[in-house]
């Protein structure tokens, strides 16, 4: 064998166990078929990785045991309602966000008008009431998320005792 | 009814899918898991933690994806982190670039005694040496022949370029092969 197709022997050596792993490209498999009509020797041991590879496929399969797959089916489908809750909720308090917010939006605006027609919307007291009734609704959403914040925290630290 | 109907109706909340989907890859996923941690205690665990992150995640789940490679790459990362809390050590091997073999003396003297019974024990044996091989490669064995990946979806759990996990099979069955003719030289294993 001269050095170059030494150097080619070589090459393929490498590529003989990701051939019996079906793992080489084309240009490989084309490469390594050529190599293999004229070398005997790499032949001989492509079968041995071969052998190896379906002894690898013949390994015993662990089996999960019933219980445990009862057991995870349970736990999974109780977190599924869970996270199916949470999304709810959350849709629950944007929803109900949003309206406030509209609520704040329109209700000073309203009342005026109901109370005393469309001249108090553009009069002074309008803007001077407006600023008092923001400052008043900006202190009751203080006050909501407070004590919603309170009671997430509860319902955090029951769940955990739970 | 097909794996992609199974994992929409799973993405809209299903309770019977869930079930459907956890016995059809029982057995696969809790082989994973044990040849990545090797203690079946801890597989089972890990096997619970992995549905319960899929039911947590599954809204996140892109159906263009391939859903083999996005339950074992949620199993491996739950493995990896269970392995650097309790086994540090374990994950070394992750990056070890070399491996050697040293036979043990008493296997070396001591020959099984009746030939036709090593003919059966073949698969133990494969398999007791591939527990000796490090977790990076056991892994890449047990996706390949084991769960039967392609070289991609390999590429995919192991967040891993085709040309890494090409060497590490590459790798992973030389260093097999130099367990298994160091314990159990060839003349046994035939």
């Amino acid at each position: 064998m001269n050095h170059k197709s030494m150097n080619e022997h070589e090459k393929i050596r490498e590529l003989l166990p990701l051939a019996a792993a079906g793992a080489l490209d084309a240009a490989e498999e084309s490469r390594l078929a050529a190599h293999l009509r004229i070398c005997p020797d790499c032949a001989a041991a492509l079968s041995s990785w071969q052998e190896i590879q379906s002894d690898l496929r013949r390994i015993p399969t662990p089996q999960a045991s019933a219980s445990l797959v009862a057991r995870t089916i349970l736990l999974a489908q109780n977190r599924l309602i869970e996270e199916s809750d949470r999304r709810a909720e959350r849709r629950i308090i944007a929803v109900v966000l949003v309206f406030s917010w509209i609520f704040v939006a329109v209700s000073w605006p309203l009342a005026q008008f109901l109370g005393h027609g469309w001249m108090a919307l553009v009069g002074s007291g309008f803007k001077a009431g407006w600023e008092n009734f923001a400052i008043f609704t900006a202190l009751c959403w203080v006050a909501g998320a407070a004590a919603a914040i309170l009671l997430a925290a509860r319902k955090q630290r029951e769940k955990r005792m739970a | 009814m097909g794996l992609d109907a199974e994992v929409a109706r799973l993405r809209r909340g299903d309770l019977d899918a869930l079930a459907v989907l956890v016995r059809r890859y029982q057995h696969r996923l809790y082989r994973y898991l044990l040849r990545l941690v090797r203690q079946p205690a801890e597989a089972e665990d890990l096997f619970q933690q992995t549905w319960l992150r899929v039911a947590g995640q599954i809204r996140r789940f892109d159906p263009r994806r391939n859903f083999d490679a996005w339950l074992f790459t949620l199993a491996r990362n739950l493995a990896i982190d269970h392995l650097r809390r309790v086994r540090p050590d374990s994950l070394d091997e992750w990056d070890s670039r070399e491996f050697s073999v040293t036979p043990p003396a008493l296997r070396d003297s001591a020959p099984p005694a009746i030939d036709a019974l090593i003919a059966r024990e073949r698969a133990h044996f494969v398999a007791t040496a591939v527990e000796e091989l490090p977790a990076m490669y056991r892994e890449v064995l047990a996706l390949r022949f084991e769960e039967e990946m392609k070289l991609e979806e390999i590429a995919e759990v192991l967040d891993a370029p085709l040309s890494t996990v090409k060497s590490r099979l590459r790798r992973g069955l030389e260093n097999l092969r130099e367990v298994l003719d160091a314990r159990y030289p060839r003349a046994q294993r035939q």
